[in-house]
């Protein structure tokens, strides 16, 4: 699994290298060895290093699934797969932007596909902290650099609230590590008081000492409350749940495509990931903090669902469809019931792929029609019928249709929110609701409408069938199909290595 | 006391002597015809003659490393030496030494980006660095409160005559002024302070003020350390703080520093940003952090107090900021809040040494923490005001962000640098800045209230403010120096201004050039030591580490590994029943 993490990270990096390594070379020499000049070869080096990367991220997983978990680090290979499957198209849609600086743009889109693996692999809690302030300096850099009009305003927004998210978290497990480092003197007689920063360490040790002594406990008593406030609270800005999702969808909407899809893809599932993975253990009976969050969280989803209806622009629709579901997931989490975990984390990983299918196949539109008005396109089926089957399967997902990934997640997510709170079940109900209808209307209007044309003028047949998906984004879009439907049918197998992987990394027995 | 022991113990201020005496000469030579010339063989001399000295002087290294064993302060020139028992002056041990070669070196990389200019100005430069190096090195190594405010003032007066001396900028007599004023009134103060202190404790050494009074191993349980300081005491604490607080450019005490930064040179920057608040750092360390134990609890709540003030002005106004020195001068004043919040964190640790039992020689405690930010930023503002410096031409100013930003964008190399060291002074990862700023939030997180009824010591909750607080300052720095950047990478470049560049890069200097090239040197560092901080984190622990805390940090820890011993909790009872 290591070995797996390393490369995976090393690949992207070596990519990074090389594209420096291209943008050195002279265009004219690289026309001599007759290959690609530009942006092109950029693009191409940045898509066979990706490719790679998604190569070892899925053998790491299938080893994980063929052997059995054997650590924590299964569970966050995971969200590792989701975030390499979703960078093929995140590195494909670099070409809407690359005219300006391409060499730059590809070479901070395969650092941030290093930086979210390594988030998603590290067990070392500072770095864990480096990399998550080091994904949003980089997002930053991508939107205001490569951002529309409204790009740099937004991209100050995206700044201020994920740093405020970072310097919570990196307080929070500041302050862990001290907890840790003071409680061990107590429980441990003769121990060295290192302080540790290993995640797996910190989310054990602390847990365990603090149940069996006395003098630990009443530590952990007093510090638990601010380290979990600030831990969570950084998290929910993070994520983002509302009301501080404000930052999400003007990024998503402003910022350039590849941005906008490595956050639906890799960016939102960070906090989720941490959730479970840090604070999870951590957080033994939450009793009323519980209940405010679990609230929070669902009223949170269907705020989002409800913006989701009423927003006509294609990337808004998508961001709050997503962040919507990632409400969901969260109330499962914190409804603190193992069946509500692993849905979350189910629920949250298909979301990652659901959502990026989702807005990937939004941005092949925008790309064809230069529009992302639900009102301007219409009746795209019969036209493009590849890219209007991605559509459908995508919002299938995401509405939780059987055999597919957000099924199995949404399912044990409602089964555990109702043995929590009856009334929280109702809710996340209601909103998956409002999101199905705000998504089906979408598919109604744009895949099903009757009317055939752009602009209302007749189209003919072949020269419509030509702007449907290219093989190229066939290929791209593959991983994430068989993502969803693989889990979707088999959702046992994921299921159980994430259980006994959160089972190890808290300790549980 | 005997002559004898005073002249051996004096031989720690050799280099200090070395440096005055060289920068004296060498501002009679800056007369000469060709001065800079001259002067630049001098500066070499001092700096390789100080070096020597102070290798002379060098006491024995830690032999234990790894271990717990500490260095053996006083093993160097006076192992066994009576002048190590008495030092009525002067002292010797790991943090003087290493704040010495740290001096050094800094001065090393400050001439090598001081020799752009005219050429009797460039010898006067050199001069006023040599006096400003002495100062800072006789301020590592004094031991008594007068002689550390001679210290001070020979570190930061060049710098104010350096103001006077190159006054072509706007603004820059008023600068001069101002920092003349200033100066004079932190003599004021700290004079002031030196005699009360003098009067109330009866002596102004250092190690008898720490001697004079009730140790920490024996109060370090007791809730009285924070309160018990006398009236005379926290007088003593808020002038000593005052004075040293206008050197190290802390607010409110030091509101000029916009204005002053802004009439000075770049070079003139680097200058007041370094020796004046280094000196000014370690005497801090030597009075607040290592003086008398009964007032740790009055020197903590003052650190905390004009270090989060200092933070909250340095990072609001850098925000306003168009002009890259006054810019410059408002991160400087960042950093002065983070070094004193660290302070305060180590007057905690010093005073409860069973709150932070994890600190051994390798790991940094707050001294260490404050010594390792202020060490980073040096070389990080040196690397780009030298940078920076390397890209003016005479036929275009570089006074404001946009100006800076065009010079240097117009060259990949340069501008990724710039960036890169701008990112690292405002603490931004995976570069070098980042991890002092990491250790200072874990030594803030650290400040505990005292254990009552044998617990633990609990976490101080007004910290955890205090820590986000520290969050916040460094969110608007990271979106100030980000939005900078942005203007230097990602902009589209003007045609007008490429032309004019280009023209302006063929006739770069050989001396810009090398100071580019101290640039890109001082980048590379910083990348190096953001993503392989470890071997710097240990060394500095290890140059900075408080003997005392670590000493009885290890005491505990023996004391629990020895079998049948009682647990904390109930040794910490018997102490609250005695």
């Amino acid at each position: 699994m290591f070995q797996f993490a390393v490369i995976a990270v090393a690949l992207p990096l070596l990519g990074t290298a090389a594209i420096v390594l291209a943008a050195c070379v002279s265009d004219d020499r690289l026309a001599a060895l007759h290959l690609p000049t530009g942006s092109r070869a950029y693009r191409r080096i940045a898509l066979i290093f990706t490719t790679m990367t998604f190569a070892v991220t899925l053998g790491s997983t299938i080893t994980d699934l063929a052997l059995g978990p054997r650590g924590p680090e299964p569970f966050g290979g995971l969200f590792a797969l989701v975030t390499a499957a979703a960078w093929l198209p995140v590195i494909y849609v670099g070409a809407e932007r690359d005219r300006k600086r391409p060499a730059m743009l590809y070479g901070l889109l395969l650092l941030l596909e290093a930086v979210f693996l390594g988030l998603f692999f590290t067990d070392d809690s500072l770095l864990f902290c480096l990399l998550l302030e080091a994904s949003t300096l980089l997002l930053f850099l991508l939107i205001s650099g490569w951002g529309g009009q409204e790009g740099e305003s937004v991209a100050r927004k995206f700044l201020v609230y994920n740093l405020a998210a970072d310097l919570f978290v990196l307080i929070a497990i500041l302050g862990l590590v001290v907890a840790r480092a003071r409680m061990s003197t107590e429980a441990t007689t003769g121990l060295k008081y290192d302080l540790s920063y290993s995640l797996s360490t910190l989310t054990q040790d602390v847990p365990r000492w603090s149940t069996d002594e006395i003098g630990a406990q009443e530590y952990w008593r007093h510090a638990r409350r601010w380290l979990l406030a600030a831990l969570v609270f950084g998290l929910v800005i993070k994520t983002p749940l509302a009301p501080f999702h404000t930052w999400f969808s003007g990024a998503v909407s402003e910022g350039p495509l590849c941005a906008g899809l490595a956050l639906m893809g890799a960016g939102g599932r960070v906090s989720t990931y941490a959730l479970i993975r840090v604070a999870g253990p951590l957080w033994g009976d939450l009793g009323t903090m519980g209940d405010l969050l679990v609230a929070i969280a669902v009223l949170g989803a269907m705020y989002q669902s409800l913006l989701a209806l009423a927003h006509g622009d294609l990337r808004k629709l998508s961001a709050h469809a997503s962040l919507s579901l990632t409400a969901i997931a969260i109330a499962g989490i914190f409804a603190q019931q193992l069946p509500g975990t692993i849905g979350g984390v189910l629920l949250a990983l298909g979301g990652g792929l659901a959502s990026t299918l989702l807005f990937f196949a939004f941005g092949l539109l925008e790309l064809r029609f230069e529009t992302r008005d639900l009102s301007v396109l219409e009746g795209i089926w019969r036209r493009m019928p590849h890219l209007s089957s991605a559509l459908v399967i995508a919002v299938f997902s995401l509405i939780g249709i059987p055999a597919l990934v957000g099924f199995a997640g949404l399912y044990p997510v409602l089964a555990a929110l109702f043995a929590y709170e009856w009334l929280g079940a109702l809710l996340a109900m209601i909103a998956g609701l409002i999101l199905a209808w705000s998504l089906f209307w979408m598919l109604e209007r744009v895949v099903f409408s009757p009317q055939a044309a752009v602009d209302g003028t007749a189209v003919p047949p072949t020269a419509a069938r030509s702007n449907d998906l290219l093989p190229m984004e066939l290929w791209l879009i593959a991983p994430l199909v068989a993502g969803i439907i693989f889990v979707g049918i088999r959702p046992q197998a994921v299921a159980h290595l994430i259980d006994v992987s959160i089972r190890i990394a808290s300790f549980t027995p | 006391m005997t002559t004898e022991p005073i002249v051996a113990g004096a031989i720690v201020a050799l280099p200090a002597a070395i440096l005055a005496a060289f920068g004296l000469g060498a501002l009679v030579v800056a007369r000469v015809s060709k001065p800079d010339l001259v002067c630049a063989v001098i500066c070499a001399a001092a700096l390789i003659l100080g070096g020597a000295a102070l290798g002379a002087t060098q006491i024995q290294p830690n032999s234990g490393a790894g271990s717990d064993a500490p260095p053996t302060p006083g093993a160097g020139i006076g192992a066994g030496n009576p002048a190590n028992a008495i030092r009525p002056y002067l002292l010797e041990d790991p943090l003087s030494q290493s704040a010495s070669w740290f001096a050094l070196g800094l001065g090393l990389l400050v001439a090598i980006a001081a020799g752009d200019g005219e050429s009797r100005r460039v010898g006067r430069r050199y001069a006023l660095l040599l006096l400003s190096l002495a100062g800072a090195c006789l301020a590592a190594v004094v031991n008594d409160l007068f002689l550390a405010v001679i210290a001070i003032e020979l570190a930061s007066l060049p710098s104010t005559l350096l103001l006077f001396i190159e006054r072509d900028a706007p603004g820059a007599h008023a600068a001069a002024v101002r920092s003349f004023a200033l100066n004079l009134l932190a003599l004021a103060i700290l004079l002031a302070a030196a005699c009360l202190v003098g009067s109330a404790f009866g002596t102004t050494n250092f190690e008898e003020l720490r001697a004079a009074l009730p140790q920490a191993a024996v109060m370090r349980h007791a809730r009285s350390v924070a309160v018990a300081s006398s009236t005379t005491g926290e007088m003593c604490c808020v002038l000593l703080l005052s004075g040293l607080g206008i050197h190290l450019l802390a607010a409110p005490f030091q509101l000029a520093a916009g204005e002053i930064f802004d009439g000075a040179k770049l070079w003139g920057v680097g200058l007041t940003a370094l020796f004046p608040r280094g000196a000014a750092l370690l005497l801090m360390i030597r009075v607040f952090v290592q003086g008398p134990p009964r007032l740790h609890g009055t020197a903590q709540t003052l650190l905390t107090a004009v270090g989060l003030l200092t933070i909250l002005v340095g990072a609001l106004l850098a925000v306003w900021q168009v002009r890259i020195r006054r810019l410059l001068a408002f991160f400087v004043v960042f950093q002065s809040g983070l070094i004193l919040l660290a302070l305060a964190g180590a007057c905690c640790e010093r005073a409860r040494p069973v709150a932070a039992p994890w600190l051994t020689w390798d790991v940094l405690g707050g001294v260490g923490s404050a010594c390792f930010c202020f060490a980073v930023d040096s070389f990080a503002l040196v690397g780009f005001v030298a940078l920076v410096a390397s890209r003016r031409r005479s036929d275009r100013p570089i006074d404001e962000l946009q100006q800076v930003a065009e010079a240097v964008r117009d060259n990949k190399a340069t501008a990724f640098t710039a960036c890169v060291l701008l990112l690292s002074l405002a603490g931004v990862p995976p570069l070098a800045g980042y991890w002092p700023r990491v250790a200072i939030l874990r030594t803030i997180l650290s400040i505990s209230f005292p254990p009552e009824h044998g617990f633990l010591p609990h976490q101080n909750v007004n910290y955890v403010l205090v820590a986000m607080a520290v969050g916040a300052g460094l969110i608007l720095l990271t979106a100030v120096s980000l939005a900078f950047v942005k203007k230097m990478l990602l902009d589209e470049v003007e045609t007008a201004h490429v032309a004019v560049l280009a023209t302006g890069i063929d006739s770069a200097s050989r001396r810009q050039k090398r100071a580019a090239a101290l640039g890109l040197c001082a980048a590379l560092a910083t990348v190096v030591l953001g993503l392989f901080p470890d071997p710097a984190t240990r060394m500095i622990a290890r140059g900075t580490a408080d003997e005392e805390v670590i000493r009885q940090t290890s005491a505990d820890r023996a004391h629990l590994s020895t079998p049948g011993k009682p647990s904390r909790r109930h040794r910490g009872e018997d102490e609250d029943d005695i």
